[in-house]
């Protein structure tokens, strides 16, 4: 008799109250969370409680990095008065605008024509992925000289070439802009022109060959085969060109430090400023947290977008 | 198996590089140093470490811990609301009002009365480094603004002569000077640098990094603005806008507008020496602490240049900023630290001390700079106690390698000149500047001066200047 | 205990130059193998085939006119103004190889010249000698050798925690799914986006209230690596291709969680971490705004802190003009180089995803 109920006793019991549930909810699972736990943890530190700090930071008076004092929008209404603000603002639709122009098209054109060549085609990739290899400071330290207002200045040593200049792009409040998504695109067009090249290889070209005894000639295949084609990478690209143009930092804090006049000031390093050079964080929670909402609304569209595409 | 090793070598070195923060404790009262040389300057570490043992000979109580640091506004919180600052470190004249707002240094008042120091401090810096009565900091040295002239280029345009010992000759029969006296002869030699000479601008002009700011202010009171700053009915008001604030970028304007200035709406204090280096500018405004620059960076002949008091430009108003740099104490900072510290300070050459070993640190800086090629110039003493000019002035005679006949202007009349920074948010104040010259800079010809000051000067006011109770 | 913990410095030091040297060693084994390779596929190169299969080799002169791939085709290519096309092309394309290049060309020949030269008008390319001696000088002078030690601290640092770190919450999300993984994964996603610097003023006062001094103040810096939304989906996408059956048969022999993930999981995804490490390598080496923030001491610099820095206080240096600037920043640049030459294949065929920021 005995014997039996020692073996009954050793059998998994079936959970039947709910405290029984609950453990066994906890052993099946404890492990999974205990790996879980460290990284987590680092989230939570790194990412996510900052983020929702950041919102109670904005509406506080702040001292030596402390919340001191609830004032309700008065961090807010100090950064709309602002002018610098309205500009950052602004400065960021021009930011994207310009590197829908020519950090999103001119990658896509390169990728079009590489994929075309069948010389030289490594020597091209290598080539132009150079500048992708070079760090975000010491990229925006090299051009901040090469652009240097200087008549010896390799800019104006080009210019001269053709007669023109010299020229002070920097310093000029139409060129500041397209000048620094210029820059930001010479690093970084290396790296897009290789999705989209291994994007194209991914064409079909029985379907240039169909589009071909249609009579099609090269602009139609380009615009009826290979941008259809390619039409995911083209919609993930562009709107991560746009969500990187609204972290637009290290380009205007070491070449312009946001001038002339706050011509090229982003929100990134109007944040920035607000809280270690005129020592206002609670200005600078504020911002951060209107760009936070912007990229937030933004990542909302690409995740939309790209559900639609996969369906 | 080879990637195991590394791994474990990897977390190891890292180990290792994390934990040897941790020191042994010796029992004795450290004083951090924040003004120790930066590590590229070897033979001023050198100079530095005999000063140390020197030092920890004769107070065996103290330890001295080298802690390089190049103080900036932007960094100086991360060491501040940690505690971690240096016992004792440089800073600017501009910045003890927000130190102390935010509680990152202490009163020393006590110890420097001790040491029978306060009253020799000099009396506009002393000033300068006193909140509420208390005393919160030590003046290293001043400098003061004035303009750098390029001689050679001012002798090619014909503006001056040569003497017969080849030295150029200032000054006209009378004696009156040659070097420009006013913003408006600036403009006129300037323009006929950039008529004759090729490529060479009149005048650079900084419009960044708040050192666009620092110089428009100055130029703001030689055009008749009193201050920036001004106490109505109680109450701190911005005066940025005031005429000659107007007039004072009006000429920047006009300068630019006639492209007579050097291009660019991005300068700082850091292009001075590389554009006055490379000749091409012909004059600056500098402060004379910071005349060694293009000499020992950009090969600059060192008799090629003058360097003379600021201009006027309403014909009367003639000041030249003082400002300068101050020794200050961390918070945390206890007052044995703090006696340590300032006595430290004799064993580098800098206090008010003239027995041996002060006078013998003194002469060392004098022989280091002069080994490392240095020009030697003349400066502006912290101290102003008797004993204390004398030997320092004539220690400092002894050693110039450089033609006093082209300073001697500037350095007789600085002390009448000099003209304080604004008390309340100067660094800030520079910063809004900055951005009235941008505004100027960068569309010369459609710019408005009065409008771009006002903009800033409401912005200083609502969220600077209102702070202040 | 402490005794044991409070190795010296120089002990640091040594080990690290040590783990230089293997890395180094490490680097000239791959280039040996990368070079000896490409040889090989040269050799094997001419090909006079007229029926050609995919993948082969074709001479360069035959290339053109057998191009069977593509928007146009070798049939087209026979047609006058198809080459001249295809010229204009090339001549496109050498162009922005040229763009790409010479600015960091002039970077690494403008320091050779004379400070007082290196804007002098008009602009030349070429400094009248090169004198390597100068960069040794600024190597010495700037003290660069500390700085790439810290630097390479952080990196291996940055390298470990983004693999260990996310690639743990990674495999607990994919395959170990415990109850409520799907919050984890729409948490993380929800942050996707929003880069931490965005909250940039709690961040700072988080890390700066934990109160850390000397090389403790990397600590964060690493584990910062560690929370990277980006790294975590590369590692989850990865996971979900792992085949259960693997796991359950590990399982099976009695392997625990953390066994399964060292001895199954990373052993099968060899090419995601080296992804990883890659983006994190570069990406810590790259880091500049928190080190800037947040390193207290000179001593503890990385190389792009020191590089800012020294742009405002080369004015107070004795002897250091804008050419040993410039010096300066191509040495900060050199390691990339070397490193890109490393890693060169999977750098470049790993969707350089990283190129699109910044």
């Amino acid at each position: 008799m005995n014997k039996y109920k020692a073996a009954i006793a050793d059998l998994p019991k079936i959970p039947t109250t709910f405290g029984q549930k609950f453990k066994r909810f906890i052993k099946r699972n404890w492990g999974g969370w205990a790996i879980m736990l460290p990284s987590l943890v680092l989230f939570a530190f790194f990412i996510w409680v900052p983020l929702i700090e950041n919102i109670s930071y904005s509406f506080f008076e702040i001292k030596r990095f402390e919340r001191q004092s609830f004032v309700g929008f008065e961090n807010y209404s100090r950064v709309f008065q602002d002018p610098a603000f309205g500009k950052a603002v602004l400065n960021t639709f021009l930011y994207a605008f310009w590197s829908i122009v020519i950090g999103f098209l001119l990658p896509l054109f390169l990728g079009l024509l590489l994929s075309e060549t069948v010389h030289f085609k490594g020597f091209f990739r290598l080539g132009m992925y150079i500048p992708n290899i070079i760090s975000g400071i010491a990229v925006v330290l090299m051009w901040s000289n090469i652009l240097s207002g200087s008549s010896g200045s390799m800019i104006n040593g080009f210019l001269s070439l053709f007669g023109a200049g010299p020229v002070t792009v920097l310093s000029n409040s139409k060129w500041v802009i397209p000048v620094i998504v210029l820059v930001m695109t010479w690093r970084g067009a290396g790296g897009t022109v290789l999705i989209y090249l291994s994007a194209l290889q991914t064409v079909d070209s029985t379907l240039y060959e169909v589009a071909k005894l249609d009579g099609a000639g090269v602009f139609s295949r380009i615009k009826n085969v290979t941008l259809p084609s390619i039409r995911p990478t083209i919609r993930l690209l562009f709107l991560l060109q746009i969500i990187s143009v609204f972290q637009v930092f290290y380009e205007p804090m070491v070449m312009t430090a946001g001038g002339p006049d706050n011509a090229s000031i982003s929100l990134m390093y109007l944040c920035y400023k607000y809280t270690f050079i005129d020592r206002d964080p609670g200005a600078g929670a504020a911002v951060g947290v209107m760009l936070a909402l912007i990229i937030g609304a933004l990542s909302i569209l690409y995740f939309a977008l790209s559900r639609r595409t996969k369906q | 198996m080879k990637r195991k090793l590394l791994c474990i070598a990897i977390v190891l070195a890292i180990a290792a590089a994390l934990l040897c923060a941790c020191q042994p404790d010796n029992g004795k009262i450290k004083i951090t140093v924040g003004f120790w040389p930066d590590n590229s300057q070897k033979s001023d570490i050198a100079m530095y470490e005999e000063w140390k043992a020197a030092f920890e000979a004769d107070y065996p109580q103290y330890e001295i811990v080298a802690e390089p640091y190049q103080y900036s506004p932007e960094t100086v919180a991360a060491k501040g609301n940690t505690g971690n600052l240096p016992t004792i470190f440089q800073t600017y004249f501009t910045e003890p009002a927000m130190l102390i707002e935010e509680g990152y240094i202490r009163d020393i008042t006590e110890q420097v009365e001790e040491l029978g120091w306060l009253d020799k401090i000099d009396d506009s810096m002393r000033a300068q480094l006193t909140v509420d009565g208390k005393l919160y900091g030590i003046p290293r040295d001043g400098y003061g603004m004035g303009l750098f002239i390029n001689l050679e280029m001012l002798y090619s345009l014909g503006e001056i002569d040569k003497k017969p010992d080849g030295t150029y000759n200032l000054y006209d029969e009378q004696g009156k000077p040659l070097y420009p006296t006013t913003f408006q002869d600036i403009t006129e030699l300037s323009r006929k640098a950039v008529d004759q000479l090729s490529n060479t601008y009149g005048i650079l002009i900084l419009s960044a990094n708040k050192q666009g700011g620092w110089q428009l202010a100055n130029m703001g009171w030689n055009f008749g603005t009193d201050a920036l700053e001004v106490q109505k009915n109680g109450k701190w008001t911005a005066n940025l806008a005031d005429d000659g604030m107007v007039q004072a970028l009006t000429w920047i304007k006009e300068l630019a507008n006639e492209g007579l200035c050097y291009p660019g709406a991005s300068l700082n204090y850091n292009d001075w020496p590389a554009k006055v280096g490379s000749s091409e500018v012909m004059m600056a405004f500098v402060g004379n602490d910071a005349l060694a620059s293009p000499i020992t960076s950009y090969n600059f002949p060192k008799d090629d240049f003058a360097f003379v008091p600021m201009p006027t430009g309403d014909g009367v108003s003639r000041h030249a900023l003082f400002g300068g740099t101050p020794y200050v104490f961390a918070d945390n900072a206890s007052d044995e630290q703090v006696e340590g510290a300032l006595r430290f300070l004799k064993y580098i050459g800098r206090s008010p001390e003239t027995d041996d070993i002060a006078v013998a640190a003194m002469r060392k800086g004098f022989e280091v700079a002069r080994q490392k090629g240095m020009p030697i110039l003349p400066t502006i003493k912290a101290w102003k106690n008797e004993d204390y000019l004398t030997i320092a002035n004539e220690m400092e005679t002894s050693y110039i390698n450089v033609n006093y006949e082209y300073f001697k202007d500037f350095f007789d009349t600085i002390y009448e000149m000099r003209h304080d920074e604004e008390p309340y948010y100067c660094q800030d104040l520079y910063g809004l500047l900055d951005n009235a010259i941008q505004n100027v800079l960068k569309d010369p010809a459609i710019s408005n001066p009065l409008t771009a000051l006002q903009t800033q000067n409401s912005q200083f006011q609502q969220r600077f200047l209102d702070k202040v109770k | 205990m402490t005794a044991l913990l409070c190795l010296s410095r120089s002990a640091a030091i040594t080990a690290g130059v040590i783990l230089g040297f293997v890395a180094l060693a490490e680097l000239g084994v791959i280039v040996y193998l990368v070079l000896r390779k490409r040889v090989a596929a040269g050799s094997v190169a001419v090909l006079r085939t007229k029926r050609l299969r995919k993948g082969d080799r074709i001479p360069f002169r035959y290339r053109l006119r057998y191009k069977r791939e593509g928007l146009i085709t070798g049939i087209e290519y026979k047609k006058w103004y198809f080459k001249l096309l295809y010229a204009v092309i090339l001549l496109i394309l050498f162009a922005a190889v040229l763009t790409a290049v010479i600015p960091v060309l002039w970077l690494f020949l403008a320091g050779f010249k004379d400070a007082q030269d290196v804007f002098k008008a008009p602009f030349t390319f070429w400094p009248e000698s090169i004198d390597l001696r100068k960069v040794v000088e600024v190597w010495k002078v700037v003290g660069f050798g500390k700085y790439f030690l810290n630097t390479l601290i952080l990196v291996l640092g940055s390298i470990v925690c983004a693999v260990f770190f996310n690639g743990l919450l990674a495999y607990a999300v994919s395959i170990l799914k415990p109850k409520g993984h799907k919050i984890v994964y729409g948490l993380i996603m929800a942050s996707y986006m929003i880069p931490a610097v965005a909250s940039l003023v709690p961040l700072y006062a988080n890390i700066n209230k934990l109160g850390l001094k000397g090389y403790a103040t990397f600590i964060p810096l690493c584990l910062l690596y560690g929370a990277n939304s980006y790294y975590f989906m590369m590692f989850k996408n990865y996971f979900d291709t792992i085949p259960q059956s693997l796991i359950e048969s590990a399982r099976i022999d009695g392997a625990g969680n953390m066994r399964v993930f060292f001895s199954v999981v990373l052993p099968l995804s060899r090419p995601i971490v080296g992804v990883v490490s890659i983006f994190a390598m570069t990406a810590a080496w790259a880091d500049f705004l928190l080190p800037y923030l947040l390193l207290q001491d000179q001593n503890l610099y990385t190389v792009m802190v020191v590089i800012y820095n020294l742009r405002s206080t080369m004015a107070s240096m004795a002897d250091f003009g804008i050419d040993k600037y410039l010096i300066a920043v191509a040495i900060t640049i050199l390691p990339q180089i070397a490193l890109f030459a490393i890693f060169q294949r999977q750098i470049m065929g790993t969707g350089a995803t990283s190129g699109i920021k910044g």
